[in-house]
């Protein structure tokens, strides 16, 4: 609970224990998780450094964001965006790449915790042998839920505790399910911050369907990633314990209480912050990077400059 | 089809360093929003000459600041000397529209940082150049793909080499 307040050309946040100071250039957006409220002098500071708000109800959902004026404006992508969605066989190319990267990512991850001795063989071979179905956005959907429904209950094997049977949401039934809806949630809005800094609209999307009611694009880039940057900070929480049953309350569903959110995002942020040499670019990139970056390569490939090809770990 | 009267200085420069860059400019791709070089440069333009009248704006073309003894003189402000080639060629480009309307007019490209200046003559041969200039940046203008990204030394400075590269 606080204030969040301009003095002078400072962003400042007050609540009754503290009143300090937001370094506005080191920060890539807000997240509010309880009560904030903005003075108006905060959100014309906000506006005009481009800061996404995001706000979460004390479920830890997200319930939407105050988005700046748009910054990076080009019809043409604009329109481009909407003639590839338009267009089934240019759409499902993109989606089914997308799910592609998605694939290859969850057998990496599950992979790299092979190599720490978990018995994780036989969900590999499942996953690998999963076909990505092709020809209408229906059957790549199909094999990306399929996908997923193969991946998460493969956690049993990673993790001591918190067993998963299968994904619920809205509310989650259990403790790992709250933690993936929490991680899943805050890798969306880290997404929407990085697409805002690309020409792309947000609400254009190929796997997903615009029609949620949601910012459609990120969801489609966060699948990408969830397999490296959620699946990844959950594991490290729950094995060292640094998430326990104390971190949970039980309401009609189970959530992260406000010292487990702490935590993860926390964990959350440094796994952003991660580097890595980027092999075309030939410098180190953080992972959050590798989001903005994927924009790139979808405005790359609708000017027809160069082929979408999803992220794949490399390393 | 663009025209010639839409062309301007930075798009010349653009042409000369890289093509490929001038494309995505025409297009309304810009990438400059996290580049330093680009705030470094604005300040020198703001902080430096400020006795000299400033940003003469002739059609579509604006000059950093301008002097008239015997000769008219326009003047380039720039941050350095490395990569003058573009910068060449957009003053050039002033002396050609100068020329174009009846004055006979000198450059000079001035780096402030170092303290240097180089002087620019416009020749025939320079005219006949920035002519077929012209022409190329209209038909980039009509190009519906960008350019084929080249690596040169320079791309590493440059705000689109993420988007190039990735």
């Amino acid at each position: 609970m606080g204030i969040l307040y301009r003095k002078e050309n400072t962003l400042k946040f007050k609540n009754k224990d503290m009143d300090i100071s937001i370094p506005i250039h080191a920060i890539n957006e807000i997240n509010c998780y309880d009560k904030v409220s903005l003075k108006s002098g905060a959100i014309t500071l906000l506006q005009h450094e481009k800061i996404i708000v995001n706000f979460f109800n004390k479920y830890g959902y997200y319930t939407g964001s105050l988005y700046p004026r748009i910054n990076l404006n080009s019809g043409m992508i604009v329109v481009k965006q909407a003639l590839t969605y338009d267009n089934n066989q240019k759409r499902c190319f993109i989606a089914h790449e997308m799910v592609n990267g998605m694939k290859h990512n969850m057998i990496k991850t599950l992979k790299y915790y092979k190599k720490k001795g978990k018995n994780l063989n036989d969900y590999i071979e499942q996953l690998e042998k999963e076909p990505i179905l092709d020809g209408n956005i229906n059957k790549i959907l199909s094999s990306e839920g399929k996908l997923w429904q193969t991946y998460y209950p493969s956690f049993n094997q990673i993790t001591k505790k918190f067993p998963i049977q299968k994904r619920e949401f809205r509310p989650p039934t259990n403790e790992m399910n709250s933690l993936i809806s929490f991680g899943n949630s805050l890798l969306y809005t880290t997404t929407l911050s990085e697409i805002y800094h690309t020409y792309l609209h947000p609400s254009i999307s190929f796997l997903h369907e615009p029609r949620e009611r949601r910012f459609s694009l990120a969801c489609d880039l966060a699948d990408i990633f969830k397999p490296l940057i959620v699946s990844r900070t959950i594991f490290k929480l729950v094995n060292t314990n640094m998430i326990n049953e104390k971190h949970f309350t039980h309401d009609a569903g189970v959530y992260l209480n406000k010292k487990g959110r702490e935590k993860f995002i926390q964990e959350y942020n440094n796994k952003l912050k991660t580097t890595i040499k980027h092999p075309t670019l030939n410098k180190k990139v953080s992972y959050r990077y590798l989001i903005r970056l994927e924009g790139y390569k979808l405005i790359k490939h609708m000017l027809e400059d160069k082929t979408y090809e999803s992220f794949k770990t490399w390393w | 089809m663009m025209k010639t009267s839409e062309i301007t200085g930075v798009m010349i420069q653009y042409y000369m360093t890289c093509p490929r860059e001038l494309w995505l400019y025409l297009n309304q791709i810009n990438m400059n929003y996290d580049n330093d070089d680009i705030d470094i440069g604005k300040l020198i333009h703001e902080t430096s000459y400020k006795r000299e009248k400033k940003e003469i704006r002739i059609d579509n073309v604006v000059f950093d600041f301008i002097q008239t003894n015997d000769k008219l003189t326009v003047f380039e402000v720039k941050k350095s000397s490395k990569l003058t080639i573009g910068a060449k060629y957009q003053l050039y480009y002033y002396l050609y529209i100068l020329k174009k309307a009846g004055i006979d007019a000198e450059g000079m490209l001035v780096f402030p940082k170092e303290r240097k200046r180089i002087p620019i003559i416009l020749t025939d041969e320079i005219i006949d150049k920035i002519e077929k200039i012209l022409q190329n940046i209209k038909q980039i203008a009509t190009q519906e793909k960008p350019p084929q990204e080249e690596q040169k030394p320079y791309c590493k400075r440059c705000s689109y080499n993420e988007l190039c590269m990735i």
